[in-house]
């Protein structure tokens, strides 16, 4: 479970840290084993050698009468080593004391008692020696060279330092290759994420770059087959939307206009055809701000381009707001002026505003700040009963309308609200006013990322 | 009576548009195509023309090319969208304005009168100032006639109320809003556009380089003004 939730480049870490880890410390014991035993056989060798040297010079001294202990003083054995000559029960010893501790003597003992070179480990003390042993046949004696090994356990231990060492390193080097092979392999998913949401959000000219890697072609193949499919899909959507519009204006145009003239007359019909005539005004008005919205969202669909200058949401707020309330509703904190389409933020505030005064309950400000680098903020509240947060999304889609109030709306307006905010590259979102009632937050980028799609 | 020719190829658009321009007090001249409303044009000059941009025949701005090439008559442009390259195409083509579709005829009528008003003096401004000199050009604000070293320029009407807008400015900066309040009588809800594409075809006639004016310049950010302008 937990490993689950580690994230592939992390569980690629650990396998190669692991791996690196099990293949270091394997070489690092087969190094340790070969070489320390060739160090220890090395040592014994060189001991043997000088012991047989310095025993030959003994035995000659020896035979020539001069004591043991000046027979050893000749020799020039090398520091730390301690020599011994048994002559018929007798022990004589190199140095100071002269004679050998009973410890020492019992364990070289035995040693004697071979008729060849014995060359053996032994510990005194707690410290490790080598005592070789070389019988003086013709004098009956024999002549002992006992050596200290520091020398080969300070080898021994660097060697292992620099074999531990070289293991780590390794490891080391393996959690970085982990590393970065993890985020090299997860780099295209991180693509195909990045695509994947912004074909979410709507964005139909999403594709991922064809990749060389044959893993990866099918994997971008197919997710980009999937998005030409929606984008086309949209399209078709919005062409049709835009169509139906385009063959409804022609009509609309004569009906509103014949429309027009019938109510220049209006004082020669009686007062229930006036009435019929009122109703016929009225839906005939309706249907045009319907045909005029679904050009507009068919418009922005069909990707038409931005048209940015710089524009002071400030004064462009209060002038649209205070203009479809009637009244002063505006309260700009600070002027802002941000590169954006003005016709269409003219649109984003007065249908969030109109929407406010329709659905809820009258529009109660409208306040526009800064953001600093996010832009500048547009909050419209209003003093209906909000929108449940099951809602919150669906509110933005085409032809869901909220429904109440007197003048139901086409459903559209919050459409067209979102799919402008969204060209700008900004946000619009609707939550709770403290107090009651809902608030539409709409941000704009400080400049429009205008996405231009070729379209039509 | 004011004189308009409606040039729109539906049928029952056209006559309803008659109908409702007609209440309002103009006289309608249809036509259903480019080459009989052309043929109109030459019989009897209206005041306005009302141009679709999509004719069977050809396509709306082509002819009003052709109608610039012999005639200042304002030209409203019916456009498809606002939004669309129509609207600057249409501008660049030589229409004074535009309506998108649906057209109904009280829009049409505050956009009719707008571009057949006459050049004003200024509020405030003495009423003994008629000409306006800049450099080379001299605006005869009561003669509606500008001079460029002495010989007439031809301009259209919205071009030379958009110049004389300026001069009388005294050349101080005038806001776009300002500008298409003025020639155009729209408020704050006008587009911009407008503004823009006239002042392009206003350097193209006055500017020795209409890429570097001296005569009609720009206020960064501001808006327009009218360079070294002195009053009589």
């Amino acid at each position: 479970m937990r490993w689950r939730r580690l994230g592939l480049a992390k569980r690629l870490m650990l396998i190669q840290a692991f791996l690196a880890a099990l293949l270091g410390t394997t070489l690092a014991v087969v190094v340790w084993v070969a070489v320390s035993d060739r160090l220890v056989e090395h040592h014994r060798l060189v001991a043997v050698a000088r012991a047989a040297t310095d025993a030959q010079a003994v035995a000659f001294d020896l035979s020539e009468n001069v004591s043991p202990e000046d027979a050893m003083g000749r020799v020039a054995a090398s520091p730390g080593t301690v020599q011994l000559v048994l002559r018929g029960r007798e022990w004589h010893m190199s140095g100071t004391p002269s004679d050998p501790e009973a410890e020492l003597r019992s364990l070289l003992t035995p040693m004697t008692e071979a008729q060849e070179l014995v060359a053996r480990r032994i510990e005194v003390d707690d410290t490790d020696l080598l005592a070789v042993m070389i019988p003086l046949a013709e004098l009956d004696a024999s002549y002992i060279q006992v050596s200290s090994v520091d020398d080969l356990d300070r080898r021994a231990l660097l060697l292992g330092i620099g074999l531990a060492g070289g293991t780590l390193g390794l490891v080391v080097i393996a959690v970085a290759m982990g590393a970065l092979s993890g985020r090299m392999a997860l780099r295209p998913i991180v693509a195909f994420s990045r695509a994947a949401s912004a074909a979410a959000r709507g964005e139909p000219a999403v594709r991922l770059e064809a990749a060389d890697d044959p893993d990866l072609a099918e994997l971008a193949e197919s997710f980009n087959a999937s998005a030409e499919a929606l984008s086309q899909r949209v399209i078709a959507d919005a062409r049709f939307a835009g169509d139906v519009g385009h063959e409804l204006r022609t009509p609309i145009t004569t009906m509103l206009n014949a429309m027009f003239v019938i109510q220049a007359h209006r004082e020669v019909l009686d007062p229930a055809a006036r009435e019929a005539l009122d109703l016929l005004s009225e839906e005939i008005e309706g249907f045009r701000r319907l045909v005029v919205d679904l050009l507009e969202i068919s418009q922005v669909d069909a990707g038409v381009g931005l048209d940015v200058e710089r524009v002071q949401i400030g004064a462009l707020a209060r002038r649209v707001a205070d203009h479809v309330t009637g009244r002063p509703v505006a309260h700009v904190e600070e002027e802002v002026s941000v590169f954006a389409d003005e016709r269409r933020i003219e649109r984003v505030v007065a249908n969030l505003v109109r929407n406010a005064e329709i659905h809820g309950g009258g529009c109660l400000a409208v306040t526009v700040a800064s953001a600093g680098q996010g832009g500048v903020l547009i909050t419209v509240e209003d003093a209906g009963e909000g929108v449940p947060a099951d809602r919150r999304d669906r509110i933005f889609e085409r032809f869901v309308s909220e429904g109440g109030g007197h003048d139901p709306g086409n459903g559209l307006g919050l459409a067209i609200v979102l799919r402008h905010v969204r060209a700008h590259g900004g946000t619009v979102r609707v939550d709770d006013r403290p107090g009651g009632g809902a608030r539409f937050v709409v941000q704009l980028p400080r400049r429009a990322r205008s996405r231009t799609i070729a379209a039509e | 009576m004011t004189n308009l020719l409606l040039v729109e190829d539906n049928l029952r658009v056209r006559r309803g548009l008659r109908l409702a321009l007609e209440v309002e007090g103009f006289h309608v001249a249809e036509a259903p195509d480019a080459e009989r409303g052309l043929a109109c044009l030459a019989g009897c000059p209206p005041d306005v023309i009302l141009l679709d941009v999509m004719l069977p025949d050809r396509d709306g701005f082509s002819v009003c090319r052709s109608i610039r090439a012999h005639s200042d008559v304002p030209v409203i442009m019916v456009t498809a969208r606002a939004d669309s390259r129509d609207v600057v195409t249409g501008l660049e083509a030589g229409a004074d304005d535009y309506v998108t579709k649906p057209v109904v005829a009280h829009e049409l009528c505050a956009r009719i009168r707008a571009l057949l008003r006459r050049v004003e003096a200024g509020a405030g401004l003495e009423p003994q100032v008629h000409v306006v000199k800049v450099g080379s050009l001299e605006v005869q604000l009561g003669e509606a006639v500008l001079l460029r070293e002495g010989e007439p320029v031809a301009l259209t009407r919205t071009e030379f109320r958009l110049l004389a807008a300026l001069a009388l400015a005294e050349g101080g900066v005038c806001s776009r809003e300002f500008l298409l309040d003025r020639v155009w009588g729209y408020g704050h809800h006008g587009d911009k556009r407008l503004v823009d594409v006239h002042i392009g075809r206003l350097r193209h006639k006055v500017e020795t380089d209409p890429a570097a004016p001296v005569h009609v310049v720009t206020a960064r950010g501001m808006g327009y003004r009218l360079a070294g302008s002195s009053s009589q």
